[in-house]
């Protein structure tokens, strides 16, 4: 089976499978492209934006997932769901903020929907049912509220409480 | 409500579409999602084959770039050790992608209307990512009275800024509670009044005549009206002041409609695509005055809880109304099989048909509607107590039809259940409250591996290891309890 090299941001190179490879859109444009499928396995698919840690998790993750079939044309601007999350890809995300955060641009530069899905899915639950006081602990922002602002922005999303 | 009534109808945010709530399992540790939209496709298949290989394993460090300030391991540990994997890490490096646009926009995505409203007080960036209005397209924000008024410490009142709406460009609110006053301040302290509002909800608030005249003649840009529980106008009050430009309109328990509203609804609204009206006193009559123009432009017509109308209403309507797309007889408990044998042989173009709550329908009107209503994708016969598995045979050969809806329809048994197993359309499914079907009869359902919703709430025959055998074999439909 032929084999692709990835080069990371930071130097690195993983190799994976052509075929898992192809998964991330964005790879899969440059392989076809620059007509990498059958060639010796020499050249190398250069991804400045993802550092290898990343890249190390995303391809297993291809492995795992590759006879998948792919997923729906989904509408871009409608609410989206963030039940069914599968067992595998619940374990892999057990991971800090960071790198889930990491994970979702890395996702988003591949053009990998299925990933970008399951890592906002994760995000989006570990939000779900904090207050506004709890988040920025949690994700390490500044409220940068005046009391002023604070005051008027909670009365303007008041409308939304249970009535 | 007991109808889940059509597209269009105004409906305050944050209640789903048809009063389905999935209520969180046990079994899934993620929490549940509530549906506040058409009912949901998942977008992937969440039962995988077990995995062959663990996932990896994380305890590998994490090469990091270097990081500008943030604490530093102690002298003397390697970087990076197993255990500083899965911390948060260094706030310096967290900072920007916690707060990065490119990931918000995607990200908020994922929360109801309601969750985005807790999240635009977290910070100044959420709050602008947040305020853009695609994410509160389709919303309708309910502000009561005292909401819109701030007290001052000298005891006068002051109208709230209404900017954080206008930037969410909203495009219609319900006020609950107003009087012509309030109405008036609101529509002076809101910068798009004027033009652009397009929606107005009245509910439970006083406005008179010359409130309404007001308000209509001011906010030009509303198209669709709903006034609820309001009984301080009258009759005179729509005829002075209802415009031609008006769409949409519903009148639910206002004390003073009768007879002469339909009047001037048929007389001054030409372009009126839905009318949605609950009247107790509302008579057959009434429903004959609605002109060539709205024999043209009316498609949604929803008779709720109109006691008076009898099958003789129901004659009126289909003549002077033949293009409906959608018609709603919920609760018009005088109707009876005779009545639906006119809609079913008249409106063919019928798509969604609502007969709950009409005590006197019979298996027979399932005939009818299955013989001549070939279009029809919604059918809603909630609390229809006389059907039987006999009328659910009839149904089965309706091959556009997408959702059903039976809640309390107490005499279906596993033996009517079998006859929907053929129907390959439905992605709808509700038996609520049926007390007769059993467990396993209930197991057929599997084979209608194209559902997408199926409600059993207060179904004995629902019981956890039916649940659970329907999210291994029914993987891709939400079962609601």
């Amino acid at each position: 089976m032929p084999s692709v090299k990835a080069q990371s941001s930071d130097g690195e190179i993983p190799e994976a499978d052509v075929e898992v490879a192809k998964q991330p859109v964005t790879i899969k444009t440059m392989v076809e492209d620059l007509r990498m499928d059958d060639a010796g396995g020499n050249d190398l698919v250069p991804l400045p934006n993802v550092n290898a840690a990343i890249l190390k998790q995303v391809i297993p993750r291809c492995t795992h997932h590759k006879d998948d079939p792919p997923p729906p044309e989904d509408d871009e601007n409608k609410e989206k769901r963030t039940d069914c999350v599968s067992v595998w890809d619940q374990e892999l995300l057990k991971v800090g903020q960071g790198t889930l955060f990491e994970l979702i641009l890395a996702a988003n530069y591949l053009d990998m929907k299925g990933l970008l899905d399951v890592t906002c899915k994760t995000v989006a639950n570990r939000i779900k049912g904090k207050t506004p006081e709890e988040l920025p602990k949690t994700f390490n922002i500044k409220n940068d509220f005046t009391e002023e602002e604070e005051a008027r922005v909670r009365k303007e999303n008041q409308w939304c409480g249970e009535k | 409500m007991s109808s889940p009534g059509v597209d269009g109808d105004p409906k305050p945010p944050c209640l789903p579409r048809n009063g389905l709530v999935k209520l969180p399992g046990q079994s899934n540790s993620l929490g549940a999602a509530s549906i506040t939209g058409t009912p949901a496709v998942k977008n992937r298949l969440c039962q995988l084959p077990p995995p062959p290989l663990p996932p990896p394993s994380l305890a590998a460090p994490l090469p990091r770039a270097t990081l500008a300030g943030g604490p530093c391991p102690s002298v003397g540990l390697p970087l990076g050790g197993p255990a500083s994997s899965l911390a948060p890490g260094p706030p310096a490096e967290r900072l920007p992608l916690a707060i990065d646009e490119k990931i918000l926009n995607g990200l908020f995505w994922y929360f109801s209307a309601c969750e985005k409203c807790v999240l635009a007080q977290v910070c100044r960036a959420w709050r602008r990512v947040l305020y853009q209005p695609k994410f509160w397209a389709g919303l309708t924000p309910v502000l009561h009275a005292k909401e819109l008024y701030n007290v001052l410490p000298s005891g006068e009142k002051e109208f709230v800024n209404l900017q954080g709406f206008a930037t969410r460009g909203f495009e219609g609110f319900c006020l609950v509670g107003v009087s012509d006053l309030d109405i008036c301040e609101f529509i002076d302290n809101y910068a798009l009044s004027k033009k652009g509002v397009k929606a107005m909800s009245l509910k439970r608030s006083t406005i008179t005549d010359a409130g309404l005249e007001v308000m209509l003649e001011q906010m030009q840009g509303v198209v669709r009206l709903e006034l609820s529980g309001c009984n301080d106008f009258t009759e005179a009050g729509l005829w002075s002041s209802l415009s031609a430009r008006i769409t949409s309109l519903s009148v639910s328990d206002c004390i003073n409609v009768a007879d002469d509203a339909i009047a001037a609804i048929s007389q001054l609204l030409p372009n009126l695509a839905e009318l949605s009206l609950q009247a107790y006193h509302v008579t057959d009559t009434a429903l004959a005055y609605f002109t060539a123009r709205q024999g043209h432009s009316t498609h949604t017509l929803r008779l709720l809880s109109c006691w008076e109308i009898t099958n003789h209403g129901v004659v009126n309507v289909v003549h002077s109304l033949p293009n409906l797309t959608a018609l709603s007889l919920s609760g018009c408990s005088k109707v009876t099989d005779d009545g639906v044998e006119l809609v079913a042989e008249n409106l063919r173009k019928l798509r969604s048909l609502d007969l709950s709550w009409c005590p006197r329908i019979t298996d027979m009107a399932l005939e009818y509607v299955a013989c001549d209503l070939h279009r029809l994708e919604e059918l809603v016969l909630d609390r229809c107590v006389r059907i039987t598995d006999t009328g659910l045979s009839y149904l089965s050969t309706m091959s556009s039809l997408r959702s059903l809806y039976l809640r309390w329809c107490c005499q279906v048994q596993d033996f009517g259940l079998k006859h929907l197993l053929a129907m390959r359309s439905l992605r709808l499914l509700s038996l609520a409250g049926c007390p007769l079907l059993t467990t396993s009869g209930l197991s057929g359902l599997v084979q209608l591996q194209e559902l997408e919703e199926l409600e059993l709430t207060n179904c004995p025959g629902a019981t956890p290891e039916l649940f659970k055998y329907f999210s291994q074999h029914l993987p891709r439909c939400l079962v609601i309890e």
